[in-house]
């Protein structure tokens, strides 16, 4: 099961919504990728408005429910990573 | 005393460290040192908690651990995780994982080893691009939010020792052992 990348933009952006850091998402960039194994996986990685003063625990429950949401429609692992826009 | 798992989680934190009046972003080697090293103490627990739940905790015992810890493998260990750590275990051990304690087997893993599984996968994924790829560039942030899910999806396993906890612990070291595969998957 694999949705197409504005799928899981759009999955990616709705577990955000769930957390507290919702609205602090400027760009999404997602590409497929495989591990050293050979498997697929999702590298995602967001860009943040800020990311001084985020708690890192904040972006540890965001990638957790990024993980949830995207694994209910993709059965590749979405890695997510972070850069700040300034 | 403290744990080699902490003490490797202390270095991952200590290369994050700043000197006094130091500014702008740590250097990227640094950054790439700390994630592989937070996965490796999570590695590295891993396979403490999973010899420990089959070969015994005496201390006598000891060598024998280290000896099957040798066994298991970075691959093994993220396919296990991998059949656990969604939001409904894979039907392809989930009969083997169910215990007495839960009617008809659990649909999910219990919290605590879901997401260690998760933390296993992320950062084993991100430790592998900080080693080898250079193409890929981290953050001082990346790197924090893997020390800290490291550091807390140990601390939750830990705590987790109802006895449903610890009937899961041993299965799921067991099936470890089988690199998280049963007889007759393909």
């Amino acid at each position: 099961m694999q949705a197409d990348v504005q799928t899981l933009k759009r999955a990616v952006l709705v577990a955000a919504d769930r957390t507290a850091l919702n609205g602090l998402i400027e760009n999404i960039e997602l590409e497929p990728a495989q591990d050293e194994w050979g498997s697929d996986f999702l590298r995602v990685k967001l860009r943040m408005k800020h990311l001084d003063g985020i708690d890192d625990l904040e972006l540890v429950n965001l990638k957790r429910a990024i993980q949830d949401d995207v694994g209910d429609i993709d059965e590749r692992f979405p890695s997510v990573r972070f850069s700040d826009a300034g | 005393m403290a744990s080699y798992d902490l003490d490797m989680l202390e270095a991952a934190e200590r290369l994050l460290d700043r000197d006094i009046g130091q500014r702008g972003p740590l250097p990227q080697a640094r950054i790439r040192r700390s994630i592989s090293t937070a996965y490796y103490a999570l590695f590295h627990f891993v396979l403490d908690e999973f010899c420990r739940r089959v070969v015994g905790t005496h201390s006598s015992l000891s060598r024998r651990r280290r000896i099957l810890a040798r066994t298991l493998s970075h691959r093994g260990l993220k396919r296990t995780f991998d059949k656990i750590r969604g939001r409904a275990i894979d039907a392809s051990v989930a009969e083997f994982l169910a215990t007495s304690f839960v009617t008809g087997g659990p649909a999910a893993a219990p919290g605590f080893a879901r997401t260690l599984a998760s933390v296993f996968a992320d950062t084993q994924t991100v430790r592998h691009d900080a080693d080898y790829d250079l193409n890929v560039s981290f953050s001082e942030k990346d790197a924090r939010t893997i020390v800290t899910q490291v550091r807390r999806s140990i601390s939750d396993w830990r705590a987790a020792d109802k006895e449903s906890d610890r009937d899961f612990k041993q299965a799921l070291s067991v099936l470890a052992l089988l690199e998280g595969q049963l007889r007759g998957e393909s």
